[in-house]
Formats: C-alpha cells, sequence, structure tokens
C-alpha cells in the first residue's frame, strides 16, 4: 500500500460484529518511527488480517485483536516493514472504525503509548491463534518467543 | 532417518530424544558452566543435565522474571543471561567472591542473547538495536543500549560475537537491513555499524564458520535458505551467496560445525556438507558441488553442543543429533542416496553498503535482590 495522507474507511464491515476499519496514514509511512504496513500488502489483505481475526475472536482480555496472513502453502506471510508476521488491533473508541499495525511478539515493538508487560501480545492470543487453525503448533512456538515463523 | 544404514547393520543412531516432564522447551543449548546441557522453557524455566540428559539440580528453576519463553541463554564466569521477549535476566551465581545468588532484570525484549570473546553480553533488541552488557559482582551491571536513525539502523534480529585479535566483533542478522558488523569498542559511546544488503534480502541468522579461531570469516541466511559467505564480515562488500535447490521451507537457524552448515527450515533440517570448510580454504569454486543431506522435520530452534551434537527443539522432545557422526557419515549418504551432490546457484545481487552511527542511550537495570 503507498503511503496515506489521510485516513481511508474500508467500504465493508467485518464479517461478524459488522466493525468498520481504517487505514491510518500512521502506519501506511506517514511515521517513520511507528509500525508500518508492509507497501507490498494492500488494503484489501490489511482488512482480511483484520476481519479474520474478529471472526475467530482473536482478541486479549482488554479487548485487542490480534491476526496473521497466511500464503497458500501455509507459511506466514509479512504485515510490516520491520518483518513482523502479526498485527494489533487495539479497542476503538465508540462510533469510530478500528484500526491496526504489524507487532513483533517481543515488547519492543510496541506503539509508543503503551509500555512495560503489556506491550506485547499476551500468551493466550498464541493459543487462540493456534486453536483457529490460523497458525500452526510450530509457528505458535516460534512466534511465542519473539522469533519469525 | 535415525540409522546410518536402513537394513539395521553396523547402524548407530543418527540422534537421542531428550523428554522432559511437564517442561515445553523453548530453546536448548551447552551447561553454561561444565559439561551437560541447559535448556529453557516456554514459562521461562531453566533446567540443566548431564549429556545423557538425566536432570542436574533438582527441579527446574525460574529463569524468566515474566515466565516467558526463553529465547537464548548466554553464560560469562559466573554470570547467566537469559532472555525472553519480555526481558533479559542477569543470574550472578555464588561464587569465592559472592556468597548468594543475585538477579538483575532489563526490561526490554530481545529475539537472543550472546556472550563476546572478552565476557561481555550482547542481546539483540529488534529497531532498539543493541544491548550490551558487562557484568559486574552482585548486580552492579553496566548495561548500555546502542541504536540509530530508525530509518538508517537494520532490525537486529540476531548477533554473533566474532574475535581477531584483542578485537571484540559483532555480527548481526539485520532482515531487510541485511548484513551489519561492528567492532566493538568497550568505552566508547558511538559505535559504526556497516551495513550492506540488497533488494529483496531478509536475513534471518548469521554464524562464525571457524567458531572456534581468531577469524572474522562468517556465514549468514536469507529467510529463503540462500547462504551469504564472508571472508571477513567487517570488510566484504561483495560476499558470495549461494541458494541450493534442495532447502525448503522458511529458514530458522543457521550454524557451522566441523566445517559443516546446517540450516534449520520449517520443512527440517539440511546438511551442506563441507560448505564452510570449501569457503575459508578457497575451494569453493564454479564447478564444485556440495553434498546436501535433507533430514526432514519440525523443529523449532537448534544450538550447537560443542563440536559434538546438534540439540534441535521439537515440538515436543529435542533430539540429539550426533554431528561427528554426520560429518563422518557423508560418503555413506550419498552412495545410499540420501543426499546429493548440489551444484548452487550463485546470486549476484546489487549490493547496497553504508555506515551507521549508533549511539548510547539509557538502559535501567532493575536489581531484585537474592
Amino acid at each position: 500500500m503507498p503511503t496515506l495522507s489521510r485516513i481511508v474507511v474500508y467500504q465493508q464491515p467485518t464479517r461478524k460484529r459488522g466493525y468498520q476499519y481504517q487505514f491510518t496514514p500512521k502506519h501506511h509511512g506517514a511515521d517513520v518511527g511507528a509500525a508500518q504496513w508492509l507497501p507490498t500488502l494492500s488494503l484489501e489483505e490489511e482488512f482480511v488480517v483484520f476481519d479474520e481475526a474478529v471472526f475467530c475472536d482473536i482478541f486479549d482480555d482488554d479487548g485487542r485483536f490480534y491476526g496473521v496472513l497466511r500464503e497458500a502453502d501455509g507459511e506466514l506471510r509479512d504485515l510490516g516493514t520491520w518483518q513482523q508476521q502479526m498485527a494489533e488491533f487495539p479497542v476503538a473508541n465508540v462510533g469510530v472504525p478500528w484500526h491496526g499495525y504489524p507487532i513483533w511478539a517481543v515488547n519492543n515493538e510496541a506503539p509508543i503509548n503503551r509500555s512495560g508487560p503489556n506491550a506485547r501480545p499476551r500468551k493466550e492470543v498464541f493459543a487462540k491463534l493456534e486453536g483457529a487453525g490460523l497458525i500452526t503448533v510450530q509457528q505458535r512456538k516460534r512466534l511465542y518467543k519473539g522469533a519469525h515463523a | 532417518m535415525n540409522r546410518l544404514t536402513s537394513n539395521g547393520s553396523s547402524s548407530k543412531p543418527l540422534f537421542a530424544y531428550l523428554r522432559f516432564k511437564d517442561f515445553g522447551v523453548s530453546w536448548a543449548g551447552p551447561h553454561p558452566f561444565r559439561s551437560g546441557f541447559c535448556f529453557g522453557s516456554e514459562d521461562g524455566r531453566v533446567l540443566f543435565t548431564d549429556e545423557q540428559g538425566n536432570q542436574m539440580y533438582g527441579e527446574p528453576t525460574k529463569g524468566s522474571d515474566s515466565g516467558e519463553a526463553i529465547n537464548g541463554i548466554a553464560s560469562w564466569r559466573n554470570y547467566l543471561a537469559i532472555s525472553t521477549r519480555a526481558e533479559v535476566n542477569i543470574v550472578t551465581f555464588p561464587s569465592p567472591s559472592e556468597n548468594k545468588q543475585v538477579s538483575g532484570i532489563v526490561r526490554v525484549g530481545a529475539h537472543g542473547i550472546v556472550t563476546t570473546a572478552s565476557g561481555l553480553f550482547v542481546a539483540s533488541l529488534g529497531p532498539l538495536g543493541l544491548m550490551v552488557v558487562s557484568p559486574q559482582p552482585g548486580a552492579n551491571h553496566s548495561v548500555r543500549g546502542f541504536s540509530g536513525p530508525p530509518d538508517e539502523t537494520p532490525y537486529i534480529y540476531r548477533v554473533t560475537s566474532l574475535k581477531q585479535g584483542t578485537r571484540d566483533v559483532l555480527a548481526c542478522a539485520g532482515r531487510a537491513g541485511g548484513v551489519a558488523a561492528m567492532e566493538l569498542r568497550r568505552e566508547d559511546a558511538k559505535q559504526t555499524l556497516s551495513t550492506i544488503t540488497f533488494d529483496g534480502l531478509d536475513v534471518v541468522d548469521i554464524c562464525a564458520l571457524e567458531p572456534t579461531s581468531d577469524s572474522l570469516t562468517a556465514a549468514a541466511l536469507d529467510k529463503n535458505g540462500a547462504v551469504i559467505l564472508f571472508r571477513n564480515v567487517l570488510e566484504d562488500k561483495r560476499p558470495l551467496t549461494v541458494k541450493y535447490d534442495a532447502i525448503k521451507g522458511t529458514a530458522y537457524r543457521l550454524l557451522c560445525c566441523l566445517g559443516d552448515v546446517y540450516i534449520l527450515t520449517s520443512k527440517g533440517l539440511y546438511v551442506l556438507a563441507k560448505l564452510g570448510e570449501r569457503f575459508v580454504k578457497g575451494q569453493l569454486v564454479q564447478g564444485i558441488t556440495t553434498p546436501v543431506l535433507p533430514i526432514p522435520m519440525q523443529a523449532t530452534d537448534t544450538n550447537l553442543y560443542r563440536d559434538q551434537c546438534l540439540l534441535v527443539v521439537m515440538l515436543d522432545e529435542v533430539q540429539k543429533y550426533d554431528i561427528k557422526l554426520i560429518h563422518d557419515s557423508i560418503p555413506e549418504f550419498l552412495s545410499q542416496g540420501r543426499s546429493s551432490e548440489q551444484q548452487p546457484t550463485t546470486l549476484n545481487p546489487v549490493w547496497k553498503q553504508r555506515g551507521v552511527g549508533i549511539s548510547e542511550n539509557a538502559t535501567r537495570l532493575i536489581a531484585v535482590g537474592a
């Protein structure tokens, strides 16, 4: 996806829950310090990550959703410019579409407005991804310790 | 595949199983202080065994303060450094000058940690660069973070330590940022990272080709399985880059031992016999083939134990491969058709190089006492 200079709201809501989704300039080239979606990833593919996460109920205790994107052969696609293979979708305010960004499983990849022990996907997220068939056991064990899968 | 020959005669197992009750292994490597092995678990515990896999010192102990999966363990004298995606833990064990065990924690996630020849711990922190810890008695460790401009600095994913004379050299797998290397000058607050990369490269691991020698030869691994070979990782700007078609899957780890190169991918373990040795000796020339032994498996990590074995972390066990036996058996594998001579494709990418200034920034260590 090329750099965005304004917010773009996806035309369709998610299959489940009917959430709206928006693509933000911050994570599409406008802020080099923030996690960036891979330029080769289309907006449709980014939405698929979110839609699948919502469809499979991959959320943590705080309501954040987490998603991945699988290749046809089962390998995980990179989502971010730092080769992140997971994406995080923080809870949106009421009436505001959701948004997301690529995230590593390690806590140094979190956005700067989150810090400390919560700045990484929680353990149960990986089990949910595996349970939903979105990642394999092997991929879960790799991601879980901060490695690529 | 766990036998040298299929008919059972003169067979010697290629590997042995190691299984531990209620201990999901996430990392396996050498015992830090004596012969034997060390294992990290998915819930942040550490287990020590002898070379047969018999548990030592009783039950596993807590290694990660956060209880996260251990992704690296390094040691120096009576210090043990344990990395996870949440923090780096530094344990000081009792010694003649230290009468109690003390732990220190740096709350920054790491992809792994290594020890340099001069006794520093170096952790790879992704976009935050490198963390260099000089262990000190008690928990008074010197902890320094080094990072550079975000749009110039590679994502520091893995690091290996090399040595030349009195120089400590760090070589880093920098994902799309390629291979980065620097001489680590202990007292300097500013260091220079030399990087080389090409479009489409994704370096996921790096290792020394002559790990026990005074040498800056190294090999790096592209996520697609291509191997990048350096005679001098600080100076080579157009390293030899080869790819073997037999290597399938997403590449995870790269190791070199006895002149053979081992690549672990999502599909299996691949032995590139004599690749390292031939490269170092200048014998890897056009027309030379490499015996490639594929061992299909679903593994998540691997590390060397001396020049003796490869500890491969499987989904529910650890397999201990006899690398001397593999090394000596390549001709037999070839005759049996289990391995094949492969001509690699030599890649000629347009390499891009740059020097990146990285400087020291504040990193806080929390001492948590005994």
